[in-house]
This record gives structure tokens, sequence and C-alpha cells, in this order.
């Protein structure tokens, strides 16, 4: 018989613990009264505008849903590509994904100007809408990830991993490919309308996902006092490093397109150099922070060994990874939609009312605390499901490790 | 028989809607007699006379032309009219709201425009509503289905199955929707209005549905003279709008994306 | 029959007896909210009136079914001279003031609050529908007036109906 994995709830003190899941309910009550005062009050409150109609709150579920789909990776690669040094990892990956998509759905559900119409949101589609098709993605994805998990834990179940992990995997290609198209199809707006940015979503989840996975894991291991060996950190960094490379890669490759359609580049100044924010956003978000630094950081041949470092690496991934959204969802529309070729906007509607110009974006605090109560969210259900379930592999040491890599 | 009455609803609806009652009683058949055997059919007959009493349909789809040069610039007369029209003027700002950030967002079913063309300087005044497309991005997208198209042309929203998810304004091209981003209490019968919905210019439905073929904007702008709007059946080629528009040469706004826009402007 | 099921057991005699209870309790409330709710405003249009648009029982049952029939049909076929239209309760049903101006059918005591409030039914017709006749478009007050009213979108569906079964 091979060598098994051990799997252990998550054992950390009770106090701390308890002290844990206080905080993060906490960040959800804050996040759930942001939400219940901009519905009671109106979206006034927020920064959106009939110009910038989706806010922060969309750049958080965005984001969250994105790497809901990319923190599946790490299951997938062991199972589908059957990695044995991943198999490990498979469960928290399943647990990760599912508790990010709820959270990310949470908030675009609470952004919505009547969430108490969500019913009718699950029971009337128009299918010509890539809307409504995620609305099928998103549940579907949920449902395939708690099946998944099944097959990953329970041994009578076993024998249908590879399949259910290859569904699994086909199915989070869609998701993120449509979330993707969720801009891809909106041919009025300038930025949106090119083929790339779904492929590009795809990439970024992947190193979304991975980056939070990576931090979650280090984490919990850290607090319970599990060993992680050097070169099972070492493959996941270098998996890092090759995801944000691509990211890096697909960015060029969408802004060279932007750039060869001679309309769009209004469009590409406004966001490599003269959109303020956008452009900051953009360079020091989106490159630096959440491209450059990491890569330098993981392929350094001394900070790339060590663990705070390559911890350091997954929260700039992060990051800039919400800054990519930022500049893709609110740049985007800040950036002015472009409906008289050759001519200058002297005036659009009553003064102050925009067009013609760049609009204006100011997220208020209640926009925030709400995506970040939908982080909380995905955290607590983390948080809960190692500790009362068995998720986390008791040791990823480098002996366990090349035990089971030897064994399969 | 229908084109007169249209013009003395512009004044007084009202009057209009009480004599239509009786005259259509009176008089419907013998319309009914003329259109069908002396002029064939002519779509304004039956859209123009007496509140509707079957569903819309496809034989008529409403439209508009805008003749760009006869736009005065500094008018407002157009963007007025609608505001007293589908109460938008009695949208009040919220209490610790900010001036600038209101006025985006404020719903605005029409706007003036002013352009200036790059090369030659040329000022051009417009008023910009709802394109009501013939294939609409915002009906495409609406994850409900409550953004639609009605089967006479108009797209509009069913406020009754909008959960503001705000798609269809980032689908459309030309800024037409608005989303209610405050309490209302102030709203007519004839155009509810309510927080967290998305709406836009209906081609005054209502009044269609009175049997009124005529909007507040483009009886507006007649009324100050100018005539830059014209409202009417696309469908009928016997209709105002269709022959102010076989007078000149007419764009789309970005024709480039093929939606087949019910608005027309001359001069752009 | 009742017997028979007595005797064939204590369970569904204990039922039945429970639901007569339920029952009394239910005609109780009703009369009470019969009380509190039965009325018209008394300044509304409607105080003037014999009857609603259909008889008072079956519009204290189905009203709102009625009047989502006649929103279909306004919203997507642009009909609003059925008798059904929510613009035509609210403008028979609205209550004046001294002053003679309307006050709003969704305040409290008023025709629509009195009896929502009492059954603790929530009512969002009013989110974005005006609560006063202002502005109003052609609407079943005005058919009524101009002797155009249309019959409702049932009987409409049923005369249909009826027509075809005739053919």
């Amino acid at each position: 018989m091979s060598k098994r994995i051990v799997y252990r709830e998550w054992l950390i003190q009770p106090e701390r613990y308890w002290g844990l899941l206080a905080v993060l309910a906490a960040i959800i009550a804050i996040g759930g009264a942001s939400a219940l005062y901009m519905e009671h009050e109106g979206h006034w409150v927020t920064g959106m505008t009939n110009s910038v109609v989706w806010g922060l709150p969309h750049v958080f579920a965005v984001f969250l849903i994105v790497a809901a789909s990319g923190a599946l990776n790490v299951a997938s690669i062991g199972t589908v590509f059957n990695k044995p040094a991943y198999k490990p990892l498979g469960r928290l990956s399943g647990l990760l994904a599912a508790g990010l998509l709820v959270g990310g759905l949470l908030v675009l559900v609470l952004d919505l100007g009547r969430p108490d119409r969500l019913v009718v949101a699950m029971t009337t589609y128009n299918f010509s809408s890539i809307f409504a098709w995620n609305i099928f993605l998103y549940t579907g994805f949920l449902a395939i990830t708690i099946g998944y998990l099944w097959t990953m834990a329970e041994r009578k179940g076993n024998y249908l991993q590879r399949p259910v992990g290859v569904f699994a995997f086909l199915w989070r290609l869609a998701l993120t490919t449509g979330t993707g198209s969720i801009f891809g199809f909106l041919v009025g707006r300038t930025a949106y309308d090119t083929a790339v940015l779904a492929p590009m979503f795809v990439v970024m989840s992947f190193a979304y996902g991975l980056a939070i996975y990576m931090l979650v894991l280090m984490t919990s291991f850290e607090w319970d006092g599990r060993p992680i060996g050097p070169k099972i950190l070492k493959r996941l960094k270098d998996l890092l490093g090759l995801f944000v490379g691509a990211v890096l890669y697909f960015t060029i490759v969408y802004h060279l397109t932007n750039l060869y359609g001679a309309k769009n580049t209004d469009f590409e100044a406004f966001l490599l150099a003269n959109g303020g924010i956008y452009t900051l956003m953009f360079w020091g978000g989106w490159v630096l922070v959440g491209g450059l630094l990491p890569l330098g950081i993981i392929y350094h041949p001394r900070l790339g060994k060590d663990r705070n470092w390559i911890a350091t690496a997954c929260a700039l991934v992060i990051a800039g990874g919400l800054a990519a959204m930022y500049v893709v969802i609110i740049g985007s529309q800040a950036f002015p939609l472009e409906m008289f070729p050759g001519k200058t906007v002297l005036a659009f509607g009553a003064p102050g009312d925009v067009g013609g110009a760049v609009a204006p974006y100011t997220p208020t605090l209640p926009e925030l605390l709400l995506g970040i109560g939908g982080v909380g969210v995905a955290m607590l259900i983390v948080s809960v499901g190692i500790r009362v379930l068995q998720f986390l592999p008791e040791s990823l040491s480098d002996k366990e490790m090349d035990g089971l890599a030897e064994a399969v | 028989m229908s084109r007169e009455p249209d013009r003395q609803v512009n004044q007084d609806r009202r009057r209009f809607m009480g004599a239509a009652a009786g005259a259509v009683a009176g008089s419907a058949g013998g319309v009914g007699a003329l259109a069908v055997g002396a002029l064939g059919y002519t779509a304004a007959d039956d859209a123009a006379a007496a509140p509707r009493t079957e569903p819309v349909s496809d034989r008529h789809r409403w439209g508009m032309f805008v003749d760009t040069a006869k736009c005065a610039e500094g008018c407002t007369a157009c963007v007025d009219a609608c505001d007293q029209e589908n109460g938008l003027n009695l949208q009040a700002e919220p209490h610790g709201s900010n001036e600038a950030k209101w006025q985006n967002q404020r719903a605005v079913w029409i706007r003036k425009v002013k352009l200036q063309d790059k090369t030659s300087g040329h000022v051009t005044n417009l008023p910009l509503m709802c394109q009501h497309c013939e294939h609409p991005p915002c009906v495409d997208v609406c994850p409900t289905g409550a953004s639609f198209k009605r089967a006479d042309g108009i797209v509009m929203v069913d406020r009754h199955t909008c959960i503001g998810c705000r798609y269809c304004m980032m689908a459309c091209p030309y800024k037409a929707r608005s989303f209610i981003h405050e309490q209302v209490d102030q709203k007519l019968t004839r155009a509810p209005r309510g927080m967290g919905c998305v709406e836009s210019c209906n081609l005054c439905a209502h009044r269609l549905d009175e049997g009124s073929a005529s909007t507040a904007c483009a009886d507006a702008c007649a009324a100050e003279g100018h005539h830059a709007i014209v409202f009417g059946d696309l469908k009928d080629p016997t209709s105002a709008v269709r022959q102010a528009m076989a007078k000149q040469p007419s764009r789309q706004i970005r024709e480039d994306l093929e939606l087949n826009t019910g608005v027309r402007y001359a001069g752009i | 029959m009742n017997h028979n099921q007595s005797k064939s057991g204590v369970r569904p005699a204990a039922a039945v007896q429970w639901l007569l209870a339920l029952v009394c309790l239910g005609l109780a409330g009703m009369a009470q909210a019969t009380g509190v709710g039965d009325f018209v405003v008394d300044s509304s249009r409607a105080a003037q009136l014999e009857n609603c648009v259909e008889p008072t029982e079956y519009m204290r049952r189905n009203h709102m079914e009625v009047i989502r029939h006649q929103r279909d049909t306004t919203v997507y076929g642009g009909i609003r001279s059925t008798k059904h239209s929510l613009s035509g309760c609210v403008g028979c049903h609205v209550g004046y003031d001294a002053d003679h101006k309307p006050v709003a059918i969704n305040d409290k005591g008023q025709f629509c609050a009195a009896c929502h409030n009492y059954t603790a039914v929530k009512l969002n017709c009013f989110d974005c529908h005006a609560t006063i006749p202002e502005g109003e478009a052609w609407n079943q007050v005005m058919a009524v007036d101009h002797g155009e009213l249309l019959p409702g979108v049932e009987e409409q569906a049923d005369a249909a109906a009826a027509g075809s079964r005739a053919q």
C-alpha cells in the first residue's frame, strides 16, 4: 500500500481560533452593515454614478471570483495532471475556492440596486446575457467543488476523483472565461471590446488564486506548527512566478492589440500615460507591485528561499491584482464613451453631467468595507472548514513529500 | 383625420382625449373604411386615434429624426419638457450629497450635446437620448430580461423585474440609461420611479398608449419654432418622420456597431 | 363523515378540531380585519360608488393578482384602459384632506396601508408608483369617464377562449 497522507483538523489553541473567528465576524458584520446602509440610502452614498456604474465592490467581487477559480488550480494539478506532490494540497484548494466564490458572490449580490429581488434573478433568465450564464457557472462551480472535495475526502469516492477533477478543471476555465466575457462583450466600450480579455482573466485567475492559496497555506501551517518543506514551497513559488510572468505577457498583448487598432490609441494613452490615478494604478499596481516586484523576489537567489519574502511576494501579487481589477473595471468606465469620432465634446447635458470627458470616481468607505467583508466571508469559511474537518495535511515536510513521490 | 388632432394634442392633450373619445366613436368606422379602401393601410390611423385597446405590435416602429442644423445653441426646451413630462424635475438631491457627484447620479433621459469638429471647428448641437436600437445591447446583456424592446420598437425597462445590476448601463454605447441612486419621494403616476432600478427614455410611451403620436421633446422643440426633432412611425412611408428623413441624408451615432438605431441624425 | 373519522382514531378527530379552531380564529381575525379595514376612505371617490371594479369580496382576496395581470399588459402591451390598473386604484381610492389635497394612499390609516399594516403584508408597489393621482396617463378612471373601459385581462382571455371554442 502506498504511503498515505494524513489529514488533521486545525489544532491551534481555542483562544487563538475563537479570536480569529471574532475578528472575521467583526469584519463581516461591518461589511454587512455597509451593505444595509447602501441599500437603505441608495447608491448615492457610494462613489458610483451614471458614468462609473460599477465601483469598488465589483473590483473586490470580480477579484474574489477570479481568484476562486484559480485557487482550485492546485487541486487540478494534483488530480488532473497527476503531480503527486500536489495531492496533499488538494482539499484546502477546493475549500478555499468555494470560500472565495461565496465571498465574491455575496459582494456582487449586495451591491445590486434591488438585492431583495435576488429571487427574480434566480427565476427569470435571459439566455442571451452572459451574466445569466454566469449565474449557472457560479452555482455550478460551487456544487462541483463540493463534489470534488467529497471525492478527495471519501475513500469510496476516490475513484471518481479524476473525472470529477477534469470536469471541475474545465468548468473552472469556462467560469473565468465567462467572467472575463462579462466585460469582453461590451461592444460600446473601447477598453473591453477585445477577445484577449477572456484568456487574460484565466491567467490572472491562476496567479491570484495561487497567491491567496499560498498565503492561507503558509499561515495556517505556521499557526499550527506544521512543517512545510522547502521543496514544496519552491514548487509553489516557481509556479507563482510562471503565472505572474504570464499575466505580464498577456498585459503586453492586451495593450499591443489595443495599440494596433488605431481607434484605441486614445484609450491606451489614457491608461499608459495621462490617466492620473489609473495610469498610476496600472504601472505602479498592476505592473510593478503585482508583477515585477514579486518576480524579483521569487527568482532572487536568496530572497526566493526565504518564507517571509515568499509570503510578501504573494501579498504583492494580491495587491497588484486588486489594482489590475481597478484599472480594468473602473478605469475603462471612467474613460469617455467614444460617440462622435473626430469631434470634441464641448458640452454634454447639464453642467456637471459627464460625457466626452474622464468621469470622476472616488470610492467611499461603505464600498470598501463591503468589499473587505466579502474577503472576511471567504476567510471565515476556510477557518471553520479546516478547524472542523480534515482539510490540512499533517505535514508537508520534504521527507513526507519524497515518500509520497516514491510511493506513487 | 389623425394628423390634425395630433397637433391639437400638443397644446392640450387632456381636451383632446375627451374629444377624441367622442370623435372616434362617431367616425372610427368611416376612417377605417377610408384607410383600407382608398389609401390602403396607413399606420398613423390606428396609432393616433384613441387609447390603445390592442397590444402593441410590430406594425409600427417608433423613432425620431433630428436635424442638427435646426437644433439651436443654448436652447434646452426638449430637456425641460422631458423633465416635466417624466417627472425628472421632481428628483431631489439627497442631504449630504455633493453637487458635482449628484449631477452624475441624477436620472437624465435626454441631454443637449454640443460638439466641435476637430479639423474644421464647426459646432453642432443635438439632443441625445436612448437611441431605441433594433438590436439593443442593453437588452442582450440584461440577466433577467427586464430590459426589453416593446413590439413597437421602444426599448424600455420593466422595473418589476429589474434587479439593479447596471449591466445595461455598461453595455449602452450612448450613456442613455440612468440608475436611481436615491429614495424618490415625489413621482408622477405616468412615470413611476424608484430607488435601485435603471431607467431611460421610453419615447413617452404613455402618450402613445393614450393615442397621441407625440413626445414631449418633439412637441417642445416645435413649440419653440425649431422643429429639429421629428417623431413618428419609421415603418410608415407617409409619416412625418419618414418624410423628413427622405429629404436629407441622416446617420446613426456609432453606426459601426450596426445597432440600427431608431433615432437618426442629420448633420453629424 | 366526521363521526367515522373519530371512530377510526383519535388523531384525525383532534386534527379536525384543531382545524376548526384555526378556522374560527381566522374568521374572528377576519371579522376584526373587516372592522379595521372595512372602509373605503370617506373622502375618496370610491366612497360614492356601489362597488369596486369587481365585487368587493373578490377584490379583497384577489386584488394583487388582478393588478399583476394588468401590469404585464400595460408594460409589454401598452394597454392602459382595462379596469384593473393600479393607477386606477390610486385615483379612485385616494383620500383627501380638509383642503381637498390628496393624501398618499400608503400613509398610515389610508386605503392600502390600513389593511396591509394590519395583516403585516409588505407592499412595495409604491417603491416606484405614485401614491397620489398626479400626472396620470390613461387609466381605468379616465377610461370610465370617457366610456372606454376595457374588460379585465382575465375576462378578455376568457372571452377569447370562449370565442375559439365557439368556432
